[in-house]
């Protein structure tokens, strides 16, 4: 049997990280969750995970954008995809598409979406 | 109607205060496109965000207020003694699971089925509501606030539909 995938949720909103964990951890992922980007950076260096889910607006407007450059810089492999309202706010403002993300998933989350895609990440990580 | 979340927040002490009264209205008060944008326009006069160094913990009390009243909309329709079930699970994501499974002991998935399908249908209609706002601050926190519930329905829904093997 292969070893549970591990994503990291990194979010402003614990009812956003514990729900989101509630439905991977149901789906067979091994997660944990961080509720801003500094602690989001702490929390991806000490688990090393496999695919990493961050929200855009916490402690800063972009600290979304912050933490993907840093994922990229330090582990260019680690794919990371954008939870965020971004488009009801800051889709002007900040640069998502340049800073690395792997996707964007608007919310609410099509979970069915987002657990193919990470189905599909795990299988080709 | 004419009870507004605005009027409730400007004079609630705290988020309990403003629960208990917006609970005991029982989902009869505005959450129409003016009413939210009013209610966020007080939020913000009391506690202004800004790009960076936010204070997240005024953050997070925008998100919940946004669900103490979206929560008393989706379960309007719902029987008394469903309805508190309901609220707990929309409101604390640890309880969700074990609240819909004792839902399906107790009331057999059929009829949990077709609660989750209110609650889903008033949830759509809320966030319908929250697009007509435009795009800002009082809009994101709307939207922000209710990401979570759309989330616990789907936790809800994997006990009625379990996960793909």
């Amino acid at each position: 049997m292969s070893a549970k995938k591990k994503v990291l949720i990194i979010d402003d909103d614990p009812a956003i990280c514990e729900s989101v964990q509630a439905i991977l951890d149901a789906n067979g992922y091994k997660t944990a969750t961080a509720l801003s980007g500094k602690d989001g950076l702490e929390a991806f260096r000490a688990m090393d995970p496999d695919i990493v889910l961050c929200d855009m607006m916490m402690e800063d407007i972009d600290a979304g954008v912050k933490v993907a450059k840093v994922i990229k810089e330090e582990r260019p492999g680690t794919p990371i995809f954008l939870l965020s309202v971004v488009g009801d706010a800051t889709a002007d403002t900040v640069g998502i598409y340049n800073a690395g993300f792997n996707g964007v998933f608007q919310k609410p989350v099509d979970f069915d979406l987002l657990l193919s895609v990470l189905a599909k990440q795990a299988k080709s990580g | 109607m004419s009870v507004s979340p605005a009027d409730i927040f400007r004079t609630a002490g705290d988020i309990e205060s403003f629960r208990r009264a917006i609970t005991a209205l029982e989902g009869d008060f505005d959450l129409d496109r003016a009413a939210m944008t009013a209610f966020g326009k007080a939020y913000f006069e009391k506690y202004p965000d800004r790009d960076h160094d936010r204070k997240m913990e005024e953050v997070r009390l925008g998100y919940e207020l946004v669900r103490i009243c979206a929560i008393e909309k989706m379960v309007r329709g719902l029987p008394a003694d469903r309805k508190e079930v309901y609220r707990t699970a929309l409101s604390r994501p640890a309880s969700a699971g074990p609240a819909a499974e004792g839902l399906a002991r107790s009331i057999g998935p059929q009829r949990l089925a077709a609660d989750l399908a209110l609650l889903s249908s008033a949830l759509e209609n809320i966030k319908r509501t929250i697009d007509e706002i435009p795009k800002g601050m009082i809009r994101e926190r709307f939207a922000g606030g209710v990401s979570s519930l759309f989330n616990l329905l789907y936790v809800l829904k994997m006990k009625v539909r379990p996960p793909a093997p």
